[in-house]
């Protein structure tokens, strides 16, 4: 016979514990968007698709939406490409204060996005620039940016210098070292940087809210909708926006440490 | 006039307090193979990263086919270096690991596919052309650098320490299957190296290396027989010394005080003043066990104090019995039976005993 002790219950009540307080909420939410009824609260009366099709059917979500994707993918990009350029020129080449640049590249991880949204909104002002998804874009880059630098540069090893020099020994030019060697070697790392990078401008919202104005990103909009109260078309469109997140680190899982466990 | 592959001259370069070259002037014939030999800290790996382009010495020049090379990039040279971890391109298959020199030189895709092929065929790998390099084994890939190496025709190819990865057999077996690829190509082939017998089976001309100088310079037979020094020779394989004063030196005979008395020998081209100190250098296999022969000079009688198999002989440890703390290492046959405790008389032929400055 099987005897439980009252240890093992404990701890399965912990884990059950844990896992609820994390999921509770989205699970909550995710169920109401599915409400046949007004209120997205106790008693679920009925299983209905009809917020999510008030959600397809509401153009300025539509629109922020795809505010939002394109920002998350330009962003990202850029994030990519300026961390990329910095993590090679700081592994690769003398510079001076190597340690201090290192620092200063990182740093902005450190500083909460709020800062750096007010930061970036008076020097916006400051110069002219008016409120817009580029300067949300921007502030993307700020925060992404030294993530990207930080992953990139760990992946940069001593082997992978001596490999480097390899191909400059065979005649490549610099850009051609870069672009044939250094980039397809570390791609696990760009696209893992990418991605999460991705998944962070992606729900982003108090940068976006800062530096945007008549065309938002969809968090923004969100925000906007809950200003009047919660129906369940906020719950519907949550749920989209977290399904995506889940997609992106799904792909992220399947196609970066998956293949990078591999080789 | 036959041209120099690689003509360096009065090279100095060190890191820090470090001197890593000192001085170093060295010329390398064409398609010699030539190793760079030393322990580590010697400059051999400096030297050879002067050579490639890697290192831009902070005294000297480096002339390459007569054209100065000092402070040209290693992409615009006419050198390729086999890297010690090999280096392979690891998201490319082999064929195109191969021909990237020769992409990077704008060579059209067929012409530098066909040379890759060629290439890889000369060091027997034409059929795992398509493999990625994780795919292939350690010696595999040693051969996939080799021929990536040479696939751009340089006029020097550079070999850092290549077959310090590989295990004992397959280092033996890699090492001639290298002279005989540079035999055919009829490259100028640099290899560094701290292994002596590596060195030895390998080059046509060793250059023994320490502390940023060159110790010795030669064929393999020269520098292991002949030794220009005493650090040259105790690198190169085993060496017993002994210190002496030269007496006197006629067109004959070089009289040298020792500890074992008076030796007479017939008389060397170097000359010596009589008072000057030496270094008498005696290779384990010289040493003759047993009563002397006529010709031979008598060192003594030491004890056998330690004795070693080592597989095609015995190596025995003896001591002197008259100088006490002299310690001399000689070959005994295989059939010998060395014992310890044993005493024997120990002689030398005049030809075997090597001379040094001290």
């Amino acid at each position: 016979m099987k005897r439980f002790s009252g240890r093992s219950i404990a701890s399965v009540l912990y884990a059950l514990a844990i896992y609820g307080f994390i999921f509770l909420p989205v699970v909550v939410l995710v169920l109401f968007s599915f409400q046949d009824g007004r209120f997205p609260i106790p008693p679920f009366k009925g299983f209905s698709l009809r917020w999510y099709e008030a959600v397809l059917a509401d153009r300025r979500l539509m629109e922020a939406l795809t505010n939002s994707l394109v920002v998350a993918i330009l962003s990202s990009a850029m994030s990519v490409l300026l961390g990329f350029l910095a993590a090679y020129g700081i592994a690769r080449f003398m510079l001076p204060a190597k340690g201090l640049q290192r620092g200063l590249l990182t740093a902005p991880l450190t500083v909460s996005y709020l800062i750096i949204g007010m930061g970036l909104l008076i020097t916006f002002n400051w110069l002219g620039i008016p409120k817009s998804l580029l300067a949300a874009g921007i502030g993307h880059v700020v925060i992404n940016m030294p993530l990207c630098f930080a992953i990139i540069y760990s992946q940069m090893g001593d082997h992978q210098a001596n490999i480097e020099r390899a191909a400059r020994d065979l005649g490549a030019r610099e850009w051609q070292v870069m672009t044939l060697i250094t980039a397809p070697m570390l791609w696990p790392a760009l696209f893992a940087s990418f991605f999460l990078s991705m998944t962070f401008s992606w729900d982003e919202f108090i940068i976006s809210f800062l530096l945007t104005r008549f065309d938002v990103t969809l968090p923004v909009e969100i925000w906007n909708l809950l200003r009047s109260g919660l129906n369940p078309k906020t719950n519907a469109v949550g749920s989209l926006v977290f399904g995506i997140s889940v997609v992106l680190l799904l792909v992220l899982e399947l196609v970066v440490f998956r293949k990078a466990k591999r080789s | 006039m036959t041209q120099l592959a690689v003509d360096v001259r009065s090279l100095t370069h060190s890191y820090g307090d470090f001197k890593a070259l000192d001085n170093v002037s060295l010329a390398v014939p064409n398609g010699a193979y030539t190793v760079l030999l030393g322990p580590s800290g010697s400059g051999k790996t400096t030297l050879l990263s002067v050579l490639g382009g890697f290192l831009v010495p902070q005294q000297g020049e480096v002339l390459i086919e007569g054209r100065d090379m000092t402070s040209v990039v290693p992409a615009k040279r006419p050198t390729t270096t086999m890297f010690q971890d090999y280096a392979l391109f690891p998201h490319m298959s082999i064929a195109d690991n191969v021909a990237f020199g020769l992409r990077m030189r704008g060579v059209g895709k067929k012409e530098r596919l066909t040379k890759a092929m060629e290439m890889l065929s000369l060091v027997g790998l034409a059929d795992e052309k398509s493999k990625k390099p994780h795919q292939l084994s350690g010696g595999q890939r040693q051969r996939v650098a080799l021929a990536r190496a040479l696939a751009v025709d340089p006029v020097v190819l550079l070999l850092d320490e290549p077959l310090g990865a590989l295990d004992l057999k397959l280092r033996r077996q890699m090492q001639s299957e290298l002279k005989a690829i540079q035999r055919e190509v009829g490259t100028t082939f640099v290899h560094v190296t701290h292994d002596q017998e590596e060195a030895m089976a390998i080059g046509d001309e060793i250059v023994v290396m320490n502390k940023g100088r060159i110790e010795d310079l030669g064929p393999p037979e020269r520098v292991y027989l002949k030794p220009s020094s005493r650090f040259s020779a105790g690198f190169m394989g085993q060496s017993s010394f002994v210190s002496g004063t030269v007496v006197s030196q006629d067109p004959q005979t070089l009289q040298i005080d020792t500890v074992f008395g008076r030796l007479r020998v017939p008389t060397r081209e170097q000359i010596y003043s009589a008072g000057s100190a030496v270094v008498l250098s005696m290779r384990p296999e010289h040493l003759v066990l047993g009563t002397p022969s006529a010709i031979n000079l008598s060192l003594g009688t030491a004890t056998i104090r330690d004795v070693t198999f080592q597989g095609a002989h015995h190596l025995a440890k003896l001591q002197h019995l008259d100088a006490s703390g002299l310690e001399l290492t000689a070959q005994v046959p295989q059939s010998g039976h060395p014992q310890v405790g044993m005493e024997v008389q120990v002689s030398i032929h005049p030809d075997h005993l090597v001379i040094l400055k001290d």
